[in-house]
């Protein structure tokens, strides 16, 4: 359970909408940063609750959207674009790059949990493929070695104090 | 009226109104379009695609491909369901259905009656080009009425749509997206809506099986059916009960376009597992010895015409049913008048005989509109009063969310919150005794708050609804209510009343003209006056009133389908078979007479429990009674039509009873009550005498107990979960839920019946 | 030929984007478009943008005046929202976040503008999950404009109000399809509703909604300013504006370019986009997002606009040009975009769920050197009958995929002819 205060912020935020409903996407947003990354079932009903909505709906929109995980996942989360132009322009390699030096497939997450891998689908950066985000950071025509550096730059960074 | 048009189909001109749907134009008119997202009682969608046909909006105007289920019908509009694109698209569809659809038919338990093997037969969908691996789920425990098999699951939106939307339970869902969708509950768990069981009925495929059936699954084809009225509580679903040899294997709702079109409860559905007990009866049983009916049948006509000799004809009186036919009670009056009698009582206590024969009367008398199912679900207006609906007449529940669905307000004055409070525009929790009071300031019009709010709604309302409740015994309420609805009722604006009651005949026997208070009889009984008392189908030693008078009376006939404490106790028992396999006529809430058939299944007991009785009247010489046996010598009824009455002869909507007297007048209202007051409790399950020995409503049925409301709990200095004492003061104890949904200054005392936890018996194929 | 700069005139892709602050913004003559607007009648500011014959620029060209049209007016007293559709999801397509990040008040008073037309006093900007900092970016320009008076209460000397919000998504591409956005505004799952009821007349909330794409937004400032004849002059035979354009894929200088409506197609792989990336020649251009149907080097002097790439075709879609080389096979390019598809369907209708899977699994198998003798049959049928979906979605993904394997179609049926034939065991 988020603390009471949070909660009420949440709560105060959908009342400032016409229908306290279109803050759900919202109030999961905020409760998945809170639990770290990804929506326990405990999160999923504490937002049906905050925001006036039945669980099933409530969870119904936690599996519809792509940025939603209901499961864990790793501290960074690396989204690979796998889209057209990205694919003409050799995602494939950025990928299999990630999974040699990762030690991990698409759609898994190391076992330090430092890194999840996940494909997605066009980031809107064509003009400079192929390109991936690492958290919110968006990295542009990506390369192999451009890649080990970045990745290098995390790894040597401290783990972020978990709230 | 919407104007008349004309459309085109497939090259015949048909008349229809304007802006009806294409696709429920060609069902009913008997051309099977193809089709499973839509559904009558949910309305198109447009997600399955499989219902195509070309729609042209004019003759010379080029027609494609639409889905006629999102297609109105408008002038001049052609439609080729038969066209060779809109047929071939449609066998396309069925074939993507079909890539990753288990081909488990043949272990299946929806085949036979599987919306999808039919519509590919339709779309002649035969051979299988996919060579790719199917998707898999799985699946989830619901409870312990619908089985969950996902990967048979074709993604309709059905169930969602009925579960959430229709019927406005909030467990179910749809989760996930692609071609990976889920329907089911967040996590494992029981089911928590009162009409889940509606969801095996929707869903096309076998995604949600009925788990009992699934227990003792038999082809469909292979059951047999005969409709019939469920017997579970007093809206009176139409059902088809299937047997199978002598067991009953399942119900399902009949379309009843008056009463309950598509859908039934949880308790009806799975309530009817009672017929299969063990302790169902099969013998006579007359002074400990077994016997043939036919044999037992002589013993106790011997023994009544013996009694009456001895002891005159004011010796024996009768115990009418409440769940039994209009044909066994007047059957049990024949007897009677045989004997010289001409006591009977069919109510549990003069209270609840007061208020069930008022508002039976006042029905009857069709002074004011009573709406049926479908009228409740148009409602823009409700008021329910006294009771728990969901618990006490599920089905009127499921009807008044249609309404709220559209908007109307609600407005619930009870003693406890029940499920449909949380669609409450207001409740008012008030004590019991107190409502009539409350329902008289909305009458008087003004008010504050809660009252004024009714009273200024009720006022705009286009087609407002009274719901009340005749299960707690409070004529007064009944009294007021009818008051209300009076005033409110005006020639352009009629106001709808409706009564219900606590079983499927009660507004039946309420209107029996000669009925006494049971406390009379119960006292004559125990005074040595009465000698004799002929029991039918009703636990009467497990009644307070009657109890005593049970167990110090000579001698009682007791004529039921099961082993109760009452056939226990009985000198005499004439076993009948049960409800499911009995004939003949109830009256639901609306006094609208149903006409239920039964199946003659081999077993030994053969009689419906009004052959049993006549059977005996016959042996006491009264073949002349029984010849001149007038329906309305015995019910203070007609039809609506003005036709006679005897043996009331149902369409298949059935005939709505009419009385010839004047609702007797209320008594006055009781001065209220400065203490506590004690209230029963009605749960959807677990309330009801039959269907609560079914062992999956047993399952679900909460336990016995006590509740009271926070404050009086503390005052009492009693606490959540303790056992309560209240021997002294109201003669009960139990173990204590504290409840803030209960009314200050009520004692809730939940009515569970005891049920019989006797294992199913082996089934054989 | 020169371009006129209107939309970009204060963003230079190539220099990486920082928004044109508040300030800059005013001093090349922001917010004089809504000044102009807010001199004249809603009706008036209406007829100024159906004059001009702007078309939507998220994909479908719809006249946006037109569109505007159904919206209940004068008599009507009920809220109406006004909703900027940013979800740019389609791939190939990159032009909004450009027009976000680069000159967030362009689009806030593109909104202002629309807003007051239609007296829409609540709006929202709908922007997709991975433009995280533009949303950022936006709000911050959002308060800016708060700040000087061009969002809130009694804007620029009138009773009119107006509330912006921006709404992160939460990721999906048929977010993009303006009814299932509604529906993902409201909070629900993002399957798009059934038209009619036009959201014009019952959208976001049950309300008369507006929903438009981000650079038809950005063009009304202009227009405002300058005049839906002056607008007019701006594109090529008889076509209205200018329009931002896109290259990705095998040229030498992806990247994006303001241009006339109507210039050729040819302008843009050659002049702009310099050309092949890697000396292969040009073998096919999906022109305007994953969604359009793909066209062929004889097709390139065909002008980019509206009518035109129809008329070849195609569809002008957002004008992302995606260009393939000879080196590139169709039949993985066919299976990477219908992945696409499968992937972001939203699961509601069966032949969009079921069979663009289908599809995709047949058309992998192909690629692998499993393909059968029947799978092309398979595929036509498929490529006719996706067409009949619930929204734009399925239609979008039978184009390319249509166009490939009907142009491609030698590529497909040689990937099965050599299965067969190393079955037969001939090699
Ligand atoms: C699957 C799908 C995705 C779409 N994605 C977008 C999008 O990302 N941005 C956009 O502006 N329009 C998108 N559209 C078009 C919108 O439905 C809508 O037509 C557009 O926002 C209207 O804006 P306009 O009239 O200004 O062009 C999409 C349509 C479909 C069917
Ligand atoms: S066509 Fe596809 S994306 Fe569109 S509604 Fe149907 S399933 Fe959803
Ligand atoms: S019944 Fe018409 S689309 Fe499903």
């Amino acid at each position: 359970m988020v603390p009471e205060h949070i909660r009420k912020e949440l709560s105060d935020h959908c009342a400032h909408y016409d229908s306290r409903r279109v803050g759900l996407i919202w109030v999961l947003q905020q409760l998945q940063e809170y639990y770290g990354g990804w929506l326990n079932d405990d999160a999923v009903r504490e937002a049906a609750d905050i925001v006036g909505v039945t669980e099933a709906d409530a969870e119904g929109v936690a599996t519809f959207y792509n940025w939603f995980f209901r499961e864990p996942v790793g501290e960074n989360v690396i989204v690979v674009c796998d889209s057209i132009s990205c694919h003409l322009c050799g995602c494939d390699k950025i990928t299999a790059h990630l999974e040699k030096r990762l030690g991990i497939k698409m759609g898994e997450t190391t076992a330090d949990k430092k890194y999840t891998l996940l494909p997605v689908v066009c980031l809107g950066n064509c003009d400079k493929s192929p390109c991936l985000m690492i958290g919110d950071e968006l990295y542009d025509n990506v390369t192999p070695e451009s890649l080990d550096k970045t990745l290098d730059e995390i790894s040597s960074k401290p783990k972020a104090a978990a709230k | 009226m919407a104007e008349k048009i004309k459309v085109t189909i497939d090259g015949t001109e048909h008349e229809v109104e304007a802006g009806e749907n294409i696709l429920q134009v060609c069902l009913d008119k008997g051309m099977l379009i193809p089709h499973f997202c839509y559904h009558e009682a949910m309305g198109p969608l447009g997600a399955c695609r499989l219902c195509a046909a070309n729609i042209a909006p004019a003759a010379d105007k080029p027609g494609r491909l639409e889905m006629t289920c999102m297609t109105r019908a408008s002038a001049g509009m052609v439609i080729n369901v038969n066209d060779e694109y809109a047929t071939k698209f449609r066998k396309s569809v069925i074939e993507d259905l079909m890539l990753n659809h288990p081909h488990d038919c043949p272990v299946c338990d929806e085949g036979g009656e599987c919306m999808l093997q039919d519509m590919t037969v339709i779309t002649e969908h035969q051979h299988r080009r996919t060579r790719f691996p199917k998707r898999t789920w799985k699946n989830q425990y619901l409870g312990p009425l619908v089985h969950h098999e996902m990967n048979r699951c074709i993604t309709c939106y059905r169930c969602v749509r009925y579960y959430g939307d229709y019927a406005l339970g909030s467990d179910l869902g749809a989760y996930g997206s692609r071609n990976r969708v889920y329907f089911g509950r967040l996590n494992d768990g029981v089911l928590e809506s009162e009409f889940s069981g509606n969801l095996i009925d929707v869903c096309p495929t076998g995604v949600f099986t009925n788990k009992r059936f699934r227990e003792v699954y038999t082809r469909p084809w292979d059951l047999q059916t005969a409709r019939s009225v469920c017997v579970s509580c007093s809206v009176g679903c139409n059902v088809l009960p299937g047997f199978r040899h002598t067991d009953l294997r399942r119900i399902k709702p009949a379309e009843n376009d008056a009463v309950n079109k598509y859908f039934m409860c949880d308790r009806g559905r799975y309530g009817g597992e009672f017929v299969n007990l063990p302790s169902r009866l099969s013998d006579a049983r007359v002074s400990g010895t077994s016997m043939m009916t036919e044999d037992g049948i002589d013993a106790v006509a011997a023994q009544l015409k013996d009694i009456a000799t001895k002891h005159g004809a004011g010796a024996i009186a009768g115990l009418g049913s409440q769940r039994a036919s209009l044909e066994a009670n007047a059957a049990l009056t024949a007897v009677l008048k045989a004997l010289g009698s001409d006591r009977v009582a069919c109510f549990g206590s003069q209270a609840d005989r007061e208020a069930a024969r008022l508002a039976a009367s006042i029905t009857a008398s069709r002074e004011l509109p009573t709406p049926s199912l479908p009228g409740l679900e148009k409602a823009d207006f409700v008021l329910s009063v006294g009771g728990d609906l969901t618990a006490e007449a599920p089905m009127l529940d499921l009807a008044i969310r249609q309404a709220v669905r559209q908007k109307a307000p609600l407005f619930i004055v009870s003693p406890r919150a029940g499920s449909l409070d949380k669609f409450a525009t207001a409740s008012l929790r008030t004590a019991p005794g107190t409502e009539a009071g409350i329902v008289k300031e909305i009458a008087a019009g003004g008010g504050k708050d809660f009252v004024a709010q009714v009273a200024t709604a009720l006022k705009s309302a286009k087609s407002p609804v009274i719901l009340c409740s005749t299960l707690h015994g409070d004529a007064a309420l009944v009294g007021a209510v009818y008051q209300l609805a009076k005033s409110a009722n005006t020639a352009d604006r009629p106001c709808g009343l409706a009564y219900y009651y606590k079983s499927a005949n009660t507004a039946g026997v309420a209107l029996a003209r000669k009925d006494e208070s049971p406390e009379a009889i119960a006292a004559d009984a125990k005074s040595g006056k009465i000698k004799a008392l002929v029991v039918l189908e009703r636990n009467a030693a497990a009644e307070p009133a009657l109890a005593e008078a049970i167990a110090q009376c000579e001698y009682v006939v007791a004529i039921d389908c099961y082993e109760n404490a009452t056939t226990n106790d009985a000198s005499a028992v004439l076993p009948c078979v049960a409800h499911y396999q009995s004939f003949g006529t109830i009256l639901n809430f609306e006094g609208r007479a149903q006409h239920f058939s039964g199946l003659n299944i081999p077993g030994s007991a053969t009689m419906a429990s009004s052959e049993v009785l006549l059977n005996i009247a016959e042996r006491l010489g009264a073949s002349e009674i029984i010849q001149g046996l007038d329906f309305h010598d015995v019910y203070d009824i007609t039809t609506e039509s003005g036709k006679a009455v005897d043996g009331i002869r149902t369409g298949d909507s059935g005939a709505l009873v009419k009385s010839d007297s004047k609702p007797t007048a209320p008594p006055s209202a009781k001065p209220a009550s400065t203490g506590m007051v004690a209230w029963h409790i009605h749960h959807t399950f677990g309330s009801e005498e039959l269907s609560a020995m079914s062992p999956p409503i047993a399952e679900l049925a909460p336990a016995a107990g006590l509740e009271l409301n926070p404050e009086d709990a503390k005052s009492r200095n009693l606490s959540d979960g303790q056992n309560a004492d209240l021997t002294k003061e109201f003669g009960v104890s139990g173990l204590l839920t504290v409840n803030a949904g209960l009314a200050k200054g009520t004692l809730g005392i939940r009515v569970i019946q005891t049920a019989v936890s006797a294992p199913r018996k082996e089934v054989t194929a | 030929m020169t371009t006129q700069k209107v939309l970009f005139k204060n963003i230079d892709t190539f220099k990486g984007v920082t928004p044109c602050s508040y300030e800059q913004y005013v001093k090349g003559g922001g917010y004089e478009g809504a000044k102009a607007a807010f001199k004249k009648t809603p009706h008036e500011v209406q007829q100024v943008i159906k004059d001009s014959n702007l078309r939507g620029r998220g994909g479908a060209g719809f006249p946006t005046g037109l569109k505007w049209s159904f919206v209940p007016m004068d008599n009507f007293k009920g809220q109406k929202y006004l909703i900027c559709n940013c979800d740019e999801m389609e791939p190939g397509t990159f032009k909004d976040r450009a027009l976000v990040y680069g000159d967030p008040h362009q689009l806030i008073e593109g909104m202002l503008i629309a807003a007051y037309a239609l007296q829409m006093t609540k709006g929202f900007i709908f922007i997709r999950y991975e433009y995280k900092k533009g949303a950022r970016i936006l709000e911050e320009a959002c308060a800016e404009a708060k700040k000087h008076g061009f969002l809130g209460k009694k804007l620029l000397g009138t009773d009119f109000e107006f509330e912006l919000d921006v709404h992160l998504s939460a990721g999906r591409y048929i977010c993009g399809e303006e009814t299932a956005l509604i529906n993902s505004l409201e909070g629900k799952r993002a399957n798009p509703r059934s038209k009619p009821p036009f959201p014009q007349i019952k959208g976001f909330l049950g309300q008369p909604t507006i929903v438009n794409n981000v650079e038809t937004f950005c063009n009304m400032p202009h227009i405002l300013a300058h005049g839906a004849d002056w607008f007019k002059g701006l594109g090529l035979n008889g076509n209205a504006g200018t329009k931002i354009m896109g290259a990705s894929g095998r040229v030498k200088n992806p990247g994006l370019w303001e241009l006339p409506l109507g210039v050729p197609m040819r302008d843009i792989l050659e002049k702009h986009a310099q050309g092949p990336s890697r000396g292969k020649a040009f073998k096919a251009v999906i022109p305007g997002g994953l969604s359009t149907p793909m066209m062929t080097p004889e097709q390139f002097d065909t002008p980019m606009d509206f009518d035109s790439i129809a008329k070849a075709g195609s569809r002008l879609g957002t004008a992302g040009l995606i260009v393939f080389d000879e080196g590139d096979c169709m039949v993985d390019s066919t299976a990477n975009i219908m992945k696409f598809y499968a992937r972001e369907s939203c699961g509601f209708c069966t032949p969009c769920r079921e069979g663009i899977p289908w599809i995709l699994d047949i058309v992998r198998a192909i690629g692998a050197g499993n393909g059968e003798k029947d799978d092309m049959s398979i595929l036509d049928d498929m490529s006719k009958h996706i067409m009949h979906t619930f929204c734009a979605f399925a239609p979008g993904a039978q184009g390319p995929f249509l166009s490939a394997i009907t142009t491609f179609r030698s590529e497909f049926e040689a990937f099965i002819k050599s299965r067969e034939a190393a079955a037969a065991g001939v090699n």
